[in-house]
Protein backbone atom coordinates (compact mmCIF):
# COMPACT_ATOMS: atom_id res chain seq x y z
CA UNK A 1 0.00 0.00 0.00
CA UNK A 2 1.36 3.48 -0.77
CA UNK A 3 -0.56 6.81 0.13
CA UNK A 4 1.14 8.88 -2.45
CA UNK A 5 3.89 8.08 -4.81
CA UNK A 6 6.43 10.31 -6.54
CA UNK A 7 3.91 11.50 -9.38
CA UNK A 8 1.33 12.95 -6.49
CA UNK A 9 4.31 15.28 -5.42
CA UNK A 10 5.41 16.30 -8.76
CA UNK A 11 1.57 17.21 -9.32
CA UNK A 12 1.37 19.15 -5.96
CA UNK A 13 4.84 20.81 -6.80
CA UNK A 14 6.20 20.75 -9.82
CA UNK A 15 9.91 22.54 -8.78
CA UNK A 16 10.06 19.85 -6.30
CA UNK A 17 12.20 17.03 -8.60
CA UNK A 18 14.85 20.15 -9.37
CA UNK A 19 16.97 19.80 -6.79
CA UNK A 20 19.25 16.67 -7.72
CA UNK A 21 16.93 14.32 -6.25
CA UNK A 22 15.14 12.34 -8.71
CA UNK A 23 13.24 10.10 -6.09
CA UNK A 24 11.26 10.68 -2.84
CA UNK A 25 9.81 7.29 -1.93
CA UNK A 26 11.86 7.14 0.88
CA UNK A 27 10.00 10.22 2.19
CA UNK A 28 6.82 9.61 1.58
CA UNK A 29 7.08 6.18 3.58
CA UNK A 30 8.52 7.87 6.15
CA UNK A 31 5.24 9.96 5.92
CA UNK A 32 2.96 7.51 5.81
CA UNK A 33 4.36 5.56 8.56
CA UNK A 34 3.76 8.92 10.80
CA UNK A 35 0.11 8.94 9.48
CA UNK A 36 -0.63 5.28 10.24
CA UNK A 37 0.87 5.85 13.62
CA UNK A 38 -1.05 9.09 14.64
CA UNK A 39 -4.35 7.21 13.13
CA UNK A 40 -3.65 4.26 15.48
CA UNK A 41 -2.75 6.18 18.34
CA UNK A 42 -5.10 8.89 17.97
CA UNK A 43 -8.26 6.80 16.89
CA UNK A 44 -7.99 3.25 16.48
CA UNK A 45 -6.08 2.62 20.19
CA UNK A 46 -9.13 4.45 21.63
CA UNK A 47 -12.08 2.91 19.93
CA UNK A 48 -10.54 -0.68 19.47
CA UNK A 49 -8.23 -3.04 20.31
CA UNK A 50 -5.08 -2.62 19.01
CA UNK A 51 -4.62 -6.49 18.48
CA UNK A 52 -6.54 -5.82 15.34
CA UNK A 53 -5.17 -2.96 13.89
CA UNK A 54 -4.91 -3.38 10.21
CA UNK A 55 -3.77 -0.58 8.05
CA UNK A 56 -5.07 -2.18 5.07
CA UNK A 57 -8.32 -1.33 6.09
CA UNK A 58 -7.92 2.20 5.76
CA UNK A 59 -8.61 3.90 2.32
CA UNK A 60 -5.18 4.94 0.72
CA UNK A 61 -6.71 7.97 -1.00
CA UNK A 62 -8.07 9.75 2.04
CA UNK A 63 -4.66 9.79 3.61
CA UNK A 64 -2.82 10.90 -0.16
CA UNK A 65 -2.84 14.81 0.36
CA UNK A 66 -2.03 14.30 4.29
CA UNK A 67 0.98 12.28 2.79
CA UNK A 68 2.73 14.74 0.88
CA UNK A 69 2.20 17.54 2.89
CA UNK A 70 3.69 15.31 5.60
CA UNK A 71 6.61 14.28 3.14
CA UNK A 72 7.61 17.84 2.15
CA UNK A 73 7.15 19.48 5.15
CA UNK A 74 8.81 17.19 7.32
CA UNK A 75 11.48 14.95 5.23
CA UNK A 76 11.92 16.99 2.07
CA UNK A 77 12.39 20.32 2.49
CA UNK A 78 14.75 19.92 5.72
CA UNK A 79 17.27 17.58 3.44
CA UNK A 80 17.07 20.66 0.92
CA UNK A 81 17.62 23.94 3.43
CA UNK A 82 20.30 25.03 3.94
CA UNK A 83 19.73 25.87 7.75
CA UNK A 84 19.97 29.36 6.99
CA UNK A 85 19.68 31.86 10.36
CA UNK A 86 18.15 34.29 7.94
CA UNK A 87 15.76 31.28 6.34
CA UNK A 88 15.42 30.81 2.94
CA UNK A 89 12.42 29.60 0.32
CA UNK A 90 12.85 25.80 1.76
CA UNK A 91 12.13 26.55 4.95
CA UNK A 92 9.41 29.14 4.54
CA UNK A 93 8.13 25.92 2.21
CA UNK A 94 8.57 23.42 5.36
CA UNK A 95 6.75 26.24 7.42
CA UNK A 96 3.80 26.37 5.06
CA UNK A 97 3.32 22.95 4.11
CA UNK A 98 3.30 21.67 8.21
CA UNK A 99 0.59 23.92 8.46
CA UNK A 100 -1.32 22.22 5.18
CA UNK A 101 -0.39 18.91 6.97
CA UNK A 102 -1.91 20.20 10.11
CA UNK A 103 -5.17 21.47 8.39
CA UNK A 104 -5.71 18.03 6.59
CA UNK A 105 -5.33 15.81 9.31
CA UNK A 106 -7.24 17.73 11.36
CA UNK A 107 -10.15 17.70 8.56
CA UNK A 108 -9.78 14.56 7.49
CA UNK A 109 -10.73 13.21 11.31
CA UNK A 110 -13.60 15.34 11.64
CA UNK A 111 -15.29 14.83 8.19
CA UNK A 112 -15.15 10.42 8.99
CA UNK A 113 -11.79 8.02 9.06
CA UNK A 114 -12.81 5.44 6.48
CA UNK A 115 -11.49 2.07 7.75
CA UNK A 116 -13.24 -1.16 6.27
CA UNK A 117 -13.54 -2.72 9.58
CA UNK A 118 -15.48 -6.14 8.43
CA UNK A 119 -12.88 -6.37 5.76
CA UNK A 120 -15.49 -6.60 2.68
CA UNK A 121 -13.57 -4.40 0.63
CA UNK A 122 -17.05 -1.71 0.76
CA UNK A 123 -16.96 1.34 2.92
CA UNK A 124 -20.86 1.70 4.36
CA UNK A 125 -21.75 4.75 6.60
CA UNK A 126 -21.13 2.91 9.67
CA UNK A 127 -17.19 2.68 8.88
CA UNK A 128 -17.15 6.38 8.50
CA UNK A 129 -15.75 6.84 11.85
CA UNK A 130 -15.87 10.91 13.30
CA UNK A 131 -13.32 11.70 15.44
CA UNK A 132 -13.64 15.45 15.91
CA UNK A 133 -10.27 16.63 16.74
CA UNK A 134 -9.92 19.71 20.08
CA UNK A 135 -6.52 19.29 19.80
CA UNK A 136 -4.12 20.84 17.33
CA UNK A 137 -2.16 18.81 15.33
CA UNK A 138 1.64 19.15 15.13
CA UNK B 1 18.72 30.41 -43.26
CA UNK B 2 18.75 28.06 -40.24
CA UNK B 3 21.14 29.27 -37.92
CA UNK B 4 24.08 26.13 -36.57
CA UNK B 5 25.53 26.60 -33.51
CA UNK B 6 28.99 27.95 -33.42
CA UNK B 7 32.22 25.58 -32.87
CA UNK B 8 32.77 27.76 -29.66
CA UNK B 9 28.76 26.76 -28.40
CA UNK B 10 30.12 23.15 -29.50
CA UNK B 11 32.50 23.19 -27.17
CA UNK B 12 30.66 24.50 -24.25
CA UNK B 13 28.02 22.11 -24.29
CA UNK B 14 30.56 19.28 -24.46
CA UNK B 15 31.99 20.48 -21.30
CA UNK B 16 28.60 20.20 -19.71
CA UNK B 17 27.60 17.43 -20.92
CA UNK B 18 31.12 15.31 -19.99
CA UNK B 19 30.65 17.18 -16.25
CA UNK B 20 27.11 15.83 -16.25
CA UNK B 21 28.29 12.35 -17.01
CA UNK B 22 30.46 12.43 -13.73
CA UNK B 23 26.99 12.82 -11.86
CA UNK B 24 26.05 9.18 -12.78
CA UNK B 25 29.23 7.74 -11.47
CA UNK B 26 27.90 6.29 -8.02
CA UNK B 27 31.61 4.46 -7.38
CA UNK B 28 32.99 8.12 -5.69
CA UNK B 29 31.57 8.39 -2.52
CA UNK B 30 31.63 12.49 -3.49
CA UNK B 31 30.99 14.39 -6.73
CA UNK B 32 29.17 16.95 -8.15
CA UNK B 33 25.43 17.12 -8.13
CA UNK B 34 24.69 19.77 -10.98
CA UNK B 35 26.13 21.55 -13.62
CA UNK B 36 24.62 24.64 -15.10
CA UNK B 37 25.14 27.57 -17.68
CA UNK B 38 23.85 30.53 -15.72
CA UNK B 39 24.73 31.42 -12.73
CA UNK B 40 23.17 30.65 -8.80
CA UNK B 41 22.87 32.39 -6.45
CA UNK B 42 24.58 30.03 -3.56
CA UNK B 43 21.99 31.18 -0.72
CA UNK B 44 18.90 30.34 -3.00
CA UNK B 45 20.09 26.46 -3.48
CA UNK B 46 19.37 23.08 -2.62
CA UNK B 47 21.42 21.66 0.14
CA UNK B 48 21.50 18.84 -2.53
CA UNK B 49 22.17 20.58 -5.34
CA UNK B 50 25.84 21.06 -4.37
CA UNK B 51 28.63 20.44 -5.06
CA UNK B 52 27.96 22.82 -8.11
CA UNK B 53 29.50 23.90 -11.39
CA UNK B 54 28.79 27.00 -13.25
CA UNK B 55 30.41 26.41 -16.91
CA UNK B 56 31.00 30.03 -18.18
CA UNK B 57 32.56 30.87 -21.48
CA UNK B 58 35.21 33.37 -21.47
CA UNK B 59 37.77 34.83 -23.00
CA UNK B 60 38.58 33.90 -26.66
CA UNK B 61 41.88 35.20 -29.09
CA UNK B 62 41.50 34.43 -32.82
CA UNK B 63 43.99 34.78 -35.99
CA UNK B 64 43.46 33.73 -39.08
CA UNK B 65 46.07 30.28 -40.06
CA UNK B 66 45.61 31.01 -44.08
CA UNK B 67 45.61 34.06 -46.46
CA UNK B 68 43.42 34.67 -49.21
CA UNK B 69 40.21 33.02 -50.98
CA UNK B 70 36.93 33.27 -49.47
CA UNK B 71 37.09 30.28 -46.72
CA UNK B 72 40.02 31.82 -44.74
CA UNK B 73 40.90 28.93 -41.96
CA UNK B 74 40.65 31.00 -38.08
CA UNK B 75 42.06 29.63 -35.09
CA UNK B 76 40.48 30.32 -31.40
CA UNK B 77 41.57 30.22 -28.24
CA UNK B 78 39.05 30.32 -25.92
CA UNK B 79 38.80 30.25 -21.81
CA UNK B 80 35.82 28.33 -20.26
CA UNK B 81 35.70 29.31 -16.78
CA UNK B 82 34.56 26.65 -14.47
CA UNK B 83 33.31 28.06 -10.84
CA UNK B 84 32.77 24.93 -8.70
CA UNK B 85 30.57 25.98 -5.04
CA UNK B 86 30.96 23.09 -2.60
CA UNK B 87 29.11 22.88 0.97
CA UNK B 88 31.08 20.75 3.15
CA UNK B 89 32.52 20.03 6.59
CA UNK B 90 36.17 18.84 4.53
CA UNK B 91 36.37 21.29 2.15
CA UNK B 92 39.67 22.40 1.44
CA UNK B 93 39.50 17.76 0.32
CA UNK B 94 36.47 18.64 -1.06
CA UNK B 95 37.88 20.67 -3.69
CA UNK B 96 40.80 18.84 -4.81
CA UNK B 97 38.37 15.84 -5.08
CA UNK B 98 36.47 18.00 -7.34
CA UNK B 99 39.19 19.30 -9.43
CA UNK B 100 40.80 15.89 -9.93
CA UNK B 101 37.27 14.58 -10.99
CA UNK B 102 36.93 17.27 -13.57
CA UNK B 103 40.45 17.42 -14.81
CA UNK B 104 39.80 13.23 -15.37
CA UNK B 105 36.83 13.71 -16.58
CA UNK B 106 37.81 16.43 -19.59
CA UNK B 107 41.18 14.60 -19.97
CA UNK B 108 38.94 11.90 -21.41
CA UNK B 109 38.48 13.36 -24.72
CA UNK B 110 40.89 16.54 -25.31
CA UNK B 111 38.88 16.98 -28.48
CA UNK B 112 35.29 17.87 -26.90
CA UNK B 113 33.40 15.69 -29.59
CA UNK B 114 36.02 16.19 -32.15
CA UNK B 115 34.96 19.96 -32.14
CA UNK B 116 38.58 21.22 -30.43
CA UNK B 117 42.40 20.76 -31.15
CA UNK B 118 43.09 20.57 -27.45
CA UNK B 119 42.18 20.72 -24.17
CA UNK B 120 43.96 22.03 -21.31
CA UNK B 121 43.13 22.62 -17.68
CA UNK B 122 45.13 26.10 -17.12
CA UNK B 123 44.54 27.84 -13.99
CA UNK B 124 43.27 27.31 -10.19
CA UNK B 125 42.19 29.68 -8.13
CA UNK B 126 40.37 30.43 -5.22
CA UNK B 127 37.65 32.45 -6.11
CA UNK B 128 36.57 33.66 -3.13
CA UNK B 129 39.96 34.00 0.29
CA UNK B 130 38.69 32.90 3.26
CA UNK B 131 35.60 32.00 3.14
CA UNK B 132 33.35 31.05 6.08
CA UNK B 133 31.91 27.13 6.46
CA UNK B 134 31.27 25.07 5.53
CA UNK B 135 31.49 26.96 2.12
CA UNK B 136 34.35 26.67 -0.33
CA UNK B 137 34.31 27.90 -4.21
CA UNK B 138 37.11 27.39 -6.93
CA UNK B 139 37.67 28.87 -10.08
CA UNK B 140 39.23 26.42 -12.37
CA UNK B 141 40.19 27.55 -16.21
CA UNK B 142 39.75 25.17 -19.16
CA UNK B 143 41.10 26.16 -22.71
CA UNK B 144 40.68 24.99 -25.74
CA UNK B 145 42.39 25.82 -29.30
CA UNK B 146 40.28 24.91 -32.07
CA UNK B 147 39.87 26.07 -35.91
CA UNK B 148 36.90 27.21 -37.57
CA UNK B 149 35.94 28.63 -41.19
CA UNK B 150 36.27 32.23 -41.31
CA UNK B 151 32.42 32.97 -41.22
CA UNK B 152 31.05 29.83 -39.62
CA UNK B 153 32.54 30.20 -36.14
Amino acid sequence: MAFADNNDLLNLNSSIFEHEVQDWTAELTRAENDILRKIQAEWYNKRYNNDNWDPLNLVEAQWTQATMYRAIGYYIMPRLTQWRTDSDAFQEQMEFYQARFAEEMSDQFAIGIQYDYNEDTVIDESEEYYNQQDRLWR
Amino acid sequence: MAVTDSTREKIAVNIVDTLKQTITDDTRPFTIKKVVREPVIINDLAATSMPLVFVQSANETREDTTMGGSAITRMGTIDFVLHIYIKSGSRDTDRNTLLEIIDTALEADRTRGSNALDTQVIDIALITTGESAPYASLAITVQCEYCFTKGTS
